[in-house]
């Protein structure tokens, strides 16, 4: 199985990367082939907006950078993880850079799904989703907001299952540890 | 009520270009009627703006000087666009040592105005972050119906958006939070939810052919 791990940290902020080491020795240590990606160290242009991925060439994003192979990364794996410092309740700039050039993974056309409107699939199956949101401190609001938002993201981006978690920048490796088993046992993530 | 020269900001929060994009569009209005009162308006593109040294420079001097920042953005993937946020994190380093007032307009291309609440909460989060006073947001649904051309010239279909952003507009130059009257008007569908998602999806159709892709947009170039 393989996981791939969307590291959000952005540069002011690279202690945080140890977090994302202790997700891929996890997910290694339960036989998974694990890849990741410092979203930081590639190039990613910010999305135009333009929906070229989905009308000029459907499923591929206009601009030719290292978004197209986060893109083909991301629908190739059995598990996504985003690890991202929580900023203001959502995603590091970093990450959503990637995620907001990704939508040429679902199709254009509508549906409706629990009585919403959401975008159809494009892909039979997409990954499964951890959120892993890091924070200082406890902020209940921020919590909440990722934990709902990383929800949202697997109803739109139509991953079958999903599980959030929130790691504190002073847990020691094996609380931290503890809070991921949690969350991959949520999802079903084995050996 | 004096403006006494108050300052408004308009950060445009869509990436694309100048006079294409429907955040702008609603934006525009608001910055006109404020004009209108005697404020004075600056509007800056916030994508264009992180490209340089001296455009986030310039952002951040406009966010300081400004009394009134208004965010008008497009929802994308439940939140907002990754320059916004790029934004937020630059403003919230940087710090401000005057306490702005903050207000947001969002629109997606869902019919339902409720998708933009998530992207609310963060923009309010960020508010409380950066040090300013949060005076509310305005979501609207189905802006993919709306284009860049100015709000009077969009026709009926955006007569509740007016409606609403006039009210914004009262509260806001009286250094009021917006009314609930004015976010029940924009959440309000601009059609049937069914006649938007029918025309949205023969509208992909329509430009897939102009493409030449009509028979390509269902394929999975990544397909493992």
């Amino acid at each position: 199985m393989k996981a791939l791990v969307l590291n959000g940290v952005g540069k002011n902020a690279q202690h945080l990367d140890r977090i994302g080491d202790i997700v891929m020795r996890e997910l290694r240590s339960l036989q998974w082939e694990v890849h990741d990606l410092v979203l930081r160290d590639i190039e990613i242009a910010a999305c135009m907006g333009c929906f070229g991925c989905w009308v000029q060439t459907p499923g591929v994003c206009l601009i030719d950078d290292d978004a197209r192979e986060v893109t083909r990364k991301i629908i190739g794996s059995d598990l996504v993880v985003y690890v991202t410092p929580i900023t203001f309740g959502g995603y590091s700039s970093d990450l959503k850079k990637a995620l907001d050039r990704s939508i040429g993974l679902i199709s254009p056309f509508f549906t409706r799904i629990n009585g919403e409107v959401h975008h159809r699939k494009r892909y039979v199956q997409a990954a499964k989703l951890l959120g892993v949101g890091i924070q200082n401190k406890p902020d209940e609001e921020s919590e909440l907001i990722f934990k709902t938002l990383i929800g949202r993201n697997a109803i739109n981006m139509h991953n079958p299952a999903h599980a959030a978690c929130v790691l504190y920048e002073n847990q020691s490796d094996p609380e931290i540890q503890v809070v991921l088993q949690r969350a991959l046992s949520e999802l079903g993530v084995t050996s | 009520m004096s403006s006494d020269g108050k300052r408004v900001l308009l950060l445009v929060g869509s990436p694309k270009a100048a006079g294409e994009s429907a955040s702008e569009a609603l934006g525009a209005y608001v910055i006109e009627k404020m004009d209108q009162r005697g404020w004075n308006s600056e509007t800056i593109f916030i994508r264009t703006s992180l490209q340089s040294d001296k455009g986030r420079a310039m952002l951040l001097e406009a966010v300081e000087n400004a009394d009134l920042i208004i965010l008008s953005f497009p929802l994308y993937v439940d939140s907002l666009p990754a320059p916004v946020i790029e934004a937020m994190e630059l403003i919230f380093m940087h710090g401000l040592e005057k306490e702005a007032r903050f207000a947001v307009i969002a629109n997606c291309g869902f019919p339902e105005a409720q998708h933009n609440n998530l992207a609310l909460a963060i923009c309010r989060r960020f508010a409380k972050a950066a040090g300013m006073e949060w005076v509310g947001g305005l979501a609207l649904g189905m802006g993919g119906a709306l284009s860049g051309k100015p709000l009077e010239d969009q026709g009926g279909m955006v007569r509740s958006v007016v409606k609403s952003l006039n009210l914004a507009v009262e509260a806001l130059a009286n250094d009021e939070s917006i009314p609930d009257e004015a976010i029940g008007l924009m959440a309000r569908p601009l059609i049937p939810a069914w006649m938007y998602t029918t025309i949205g999806n023969i509208g992909w159709r329509r430009q897939a052919k102009r493409y030449g892709t009509r028979k390509k947009l269902h394929d999975r170039p990544y397909q493992r």
